[in-house]
């Protein structure tokens, strides 16, 4: 049943990277987004987008300075 | 010299140049964050002062505004906790006054639009670690209110999802939605002015 994973749209891809921030993935969710990835140029570049995004709003709020509980 | 956070002034007197040349800053982040003007003024003095009691003992390991930020979380989510929050509009979930569109990002098929599509990476931007906070809090101040103040609540003050839903009087989904626009609309942001300064 898991073999057949449900192939990602590029837009449930982004449900996915930017959902990761609050609540981890699944398993499953992992393997359909790096199967996404793998053949997608344009949502490997897209996550490296968020992914610099999301650390410089670390640093911009000081993650890690405060109650944080993510 | 102590630390590279501190200029060198010691005392109170120089410790409080250097926490209120930080208050702008503040003071956008706490107006973002509660929609109260003067509760944002409060907070923000509060943080200052609480800052200036601690000049001391500031071991300058992080910079100012990095400390000062810390310090305001703490205000903010007292303020927060202490009021119940007005219950978020139901339109927050669409709101989409300025014109952005996430489906105008896509094709009908739900793959990012070719035509649409912003590829510049940070790492190709010429733009100092200072510049690409500024970039960020700029896009950050263009986000509708509600979605600036919910997605604050989470990315600011780090609150869990459910005590959000509670607080805020808004579904679970919606929050995701929320949250979900509210990265797009900043990773739209940010990497269009990365391409500026490329």
């Amino acid at each position: 049943m898991n073999d057949e994973v449900k192939k990602l749209t590029c837009r449930e891809t982004t449900y996915l990277v930017c959902g990761a921030r609050d609540e981890a993935l699944t398993p499953a969710q992992h393997s359909q987004l790096a199967r996404h990835l793998q053949g997608c140029d344009a949502c490997r570049v897209a996550s490296r987008q968020f992914a610099d995004l999301f650390a410089q709003l670390d640093v911009l709020f000081a993650a890690g300075a405060g109650p944080k509980t993510k | 010299m102590k630390a590279s956070g501190k200029d060198g002034q010691d005392g109170k007197g120089g410790g409080w140049q250097e926490l209120a040349r930080e208050r702008p800053f503040l003071l956008r982040l706490a107006r973002l964050q509660l929609s109260s003007a003067a509760d944002a003024e409060d907070a923000v003095q509060e943080a200052l002062l609480g800052a200036l009691k601690g000049w001391d003992g500031y071991a300058g390991k992080a910079s100012v505004r990095s400390w000062l930020t810390g310090i305001l979380r703490f205000k903010i989510i007292d303020i927060i906790r202490a009021r119940r929050m007005a219950p978020l509009d139901d339109a927050a979930a669409a709101e989409d006054a300025d014109g952005f569109s996430i489906d105008a990002l896509f094709t009908a098929e739900d793959a990012w639009h070719p035509a649409v599509f912003i590829d510049t990476v940070c790492a190709e931007t010429q733009a100092s670690q200072r510049q690409l906070l500024d970039i960020v809090e700029l896009c950050m101040a263009r986000l509708p209110e509600q979605t600036a103040r919910i997605f604050l609540m989470r990315e600011y003050l780090g609150l869990e999802l459910a005590e959000i839903e509670q607080g805020a009087a808004i579904s679970g989904g919606n929050l995701r939605v929320v949250l979900y626009r509210a990265r797009m609309r900043l990773r739209e942001c940010t990497v269009r002015a990365w391409g500026e300064e490329q």
